[in-house]
């Protein structure tokens, strides 16, 4: 506990044993996972595998049956509720069904938590929501409810919300799945341009390989309850592990072309 | 042995989940009740939008329900009162038991089917969308956002259609006595007046009218706590929410019996 006391300054997110099993199904075991500022680990792996549960464990939505979460150097595990708030405005989380609410239009959906955070004036607001609708190509769309846009519009405005707290660390779970190419690739770039720009902390949890290779400082695969191999996106490409290579099966070796931004 | 122990086992689990379910929803009613004075201000829009969306949805079917209870009342009860040459008699028994009984029964009844399944149902689809875990993540207080604005107004709300039905029972069992029991308007409207003036409360307000009222602010705070306890529980995909549904609707049926029955004791005795 020292030690990681000591080493959690230097992560912006950390995971150390975490164990979590709903009924006899042992999803994460002794699962280990760091993240420092301006880093993007991209966890890919198979469907129900636990990534998402992974994610949920950070924000405190989850709580580990053994070990230690720790974001920006606090823990997770055993917080009040008044730290988990404190602890969960730094991170961000966007959702993989996007989780707006139901009954708001899309321009509130993405103000509320700004507005529930009561810090910045309506002005302020409403030019930082005008913002950040614009950056995903969203702004025609702001006054519909989410029931009446589109899936990809709805992603793309789960991830405006998540942008425009400028947060300290993000979550993105599957931010492009349902999707098309060239949303995907926009998406894409915002995510890398937001790592850029703020120097956060990103996890990205998809099963889009492109994707994965355009964000990515580090990859890892979710296999068997924990990260099998966290490597840098070329290495991964070229790892010997046959779990990886098995996952990559369609994915070329090389990397110049997906490791580059062909969109930009 | 093992089974006994086992099926002991099951009893107990299922009893700790009742209880804890239980817990949930009366901790749920008293911070919903702690927020109301301090987050007024903030929520007021959400308040008056639900006590638009509580009071006048079920509006026009606390209306016909409130004329026909009122008839049927008049009906049955004039013909036994006939018999004996009673049929007068009528007015002073349908005020009663229109304001002290049935108008907070049937109206507690109505919104538990109308309002409070709904907002079961809206609360536990944000639940399995994932909405909640949302709200929660960007340090969203779900009880002053949600819950305290559905609380404050059904329990605002549910007296005032509750005295709404009442007024249209009399004029139901007004009807039906003039046409039926040839009693006329004028004295069927002046012997119910007398018949609730003859039991002063406090401040001499008659005691049918505010004890029924007041059965009606319970009923409308339990309705609605129940129900959202029951939505931001619901897990489980739409058979979830279907549950959530199901269970929120009879504990509150069951509530309003029980509770109605406890009041209706309490004021009694007092």
């Amino acid at each position: 506990m020292s030690e990681l006391a000591s080493n959690a300054p230097m992560s912006m997110i950390q995971l150390r044993d975490v164990c979590k099993s709903f009924g006899a199904n042992d999803v994460l075991r002794n699962l280990d996972l760091d993240v420092a500022e301006g880093e993007t680990l991209v966890i890919v792996g198979r469907s129900g595998t636990g990534k998402s549960v992974t994610l949920k464990h950070i924000v405190g939505l989850l709580n580990p049956d053994s070990g230690d979460v720790h974001v920006n150097g606090r823990p997770v595990v055993g917080a009040s509720i008044d730290e988990l708030r404190e602890i969960r405005r730094d991170v961000a989380y966007m959702f993989q069904t996007g989780a707006l609410v139901n009954w708001m239009t899309v321009r509130t959906n993405i103000a509320l938590p700004l507005v529930e955070a009561r810090q910045l004036s309506a002005k302020e607001i409403d030019e930082r929501v005008e913002e950040v609708l614009a950056s995903v190509g969203l702004s025609e769309a702001a006054d519909l409810l989410p029931a009446e846009i589109s899936g990809g519009m709805r992603k793309r405005a789960a991830l405006c919300r998540v942008l425009v707290l400028e947060p300290r660390a993000i979550l993105y779970d599957e931010p492009t799945s349902g999707l098309d190419p060239i949303m995907s690739r926009t998406v894409g770039r915002l995510i890398r341009d937001v790592q850029t720009t703020h120097r956060c902390a990103a996890i990205v949890v998809t099963h889009d390989l492109p994707l994965a290779f355009r964000v990515a400082t580090k990859i890892g695969l979710h296999d068997d309850g924990k990260l099998a191999e966290i490597l840098p996106p070329d290495e991964f490409r070229r790892s010997d592990n046959p779990t990886i290579r098995e996952f990559l099966a369609d994915a070329p070796r090389r990397s110049e072309p997906l490791t580059q931004d062909s969109e930009s | 042995m093992d089974s006994l122990i086992a099926l002991i086992a099951a009893r107990g689990r299922v009893l700790r989940l009742a209880l804890e379910d239980a817990g949930f929803t009366v901790r749920l009613l008293f911070e919903s009740l702690a927020r109301v004075v301090p987050h007024m201000r903030r929520r007021w829009r959400f308040i008056l939008d639900q006590m638009i969306v509580c009071g006048l949805s079920p509006l026009p079917v606390v209306s016909i329900v409130g004329v026909f209870t009122g008839m049927i009342l008049a009906l049955q009860l004039g013909i036994e009162l006939a018999d004996i040459g009673q049929a007068e008699r009528v007015s002073n028994i349908v005020g009663i038991v229109l304001f002290r009984e049935m108008g907070p029964f049937m109206t507690g009844m109505i919104l538990t089917a109308s309002v409070g399944s709904a907002m079961t149902a809206e609360l536990g689809t944000m639940a399995v969308s994932e909405e909640l875990d949302a709200l929660e993540c960007m340090s969203i207080d779900t009880t002053s956002f949600l819950v305290m604005p559905r609380v404050l107004a059904l329990t605002i709300m549910a007296p005032i259609l509750t005295f709404i039905g009442n007024i249209l029972g009399v004029v139901g069992a007004a009807l039906v006595s003039k046409t039926q029991l040839a009693v006329s308007l004028d004295l069927f409207f002046r012997q119910v007046l007398e018949s609730l003036e003859a039991d002063p409360g406090f401040g001499g307000f008659p005691e049918e009218i505010y004890t029924g009222l007041i059965k009606a602010t319970v009923f409308g705070m339990l309705i609605a706590t129940i129900s959202c306890s029951k939505g931001l529980r619901a897990s489980g995909g739409a058979l979830g929410v279907g549950r959530a549904v199901r269970l929120a609707v009879v504990r509150s049926f069951l509530m309003i019996i029980v509770v109605g029955y406890m009041l209706s004791w309490m004021f009694l005795l007092i």
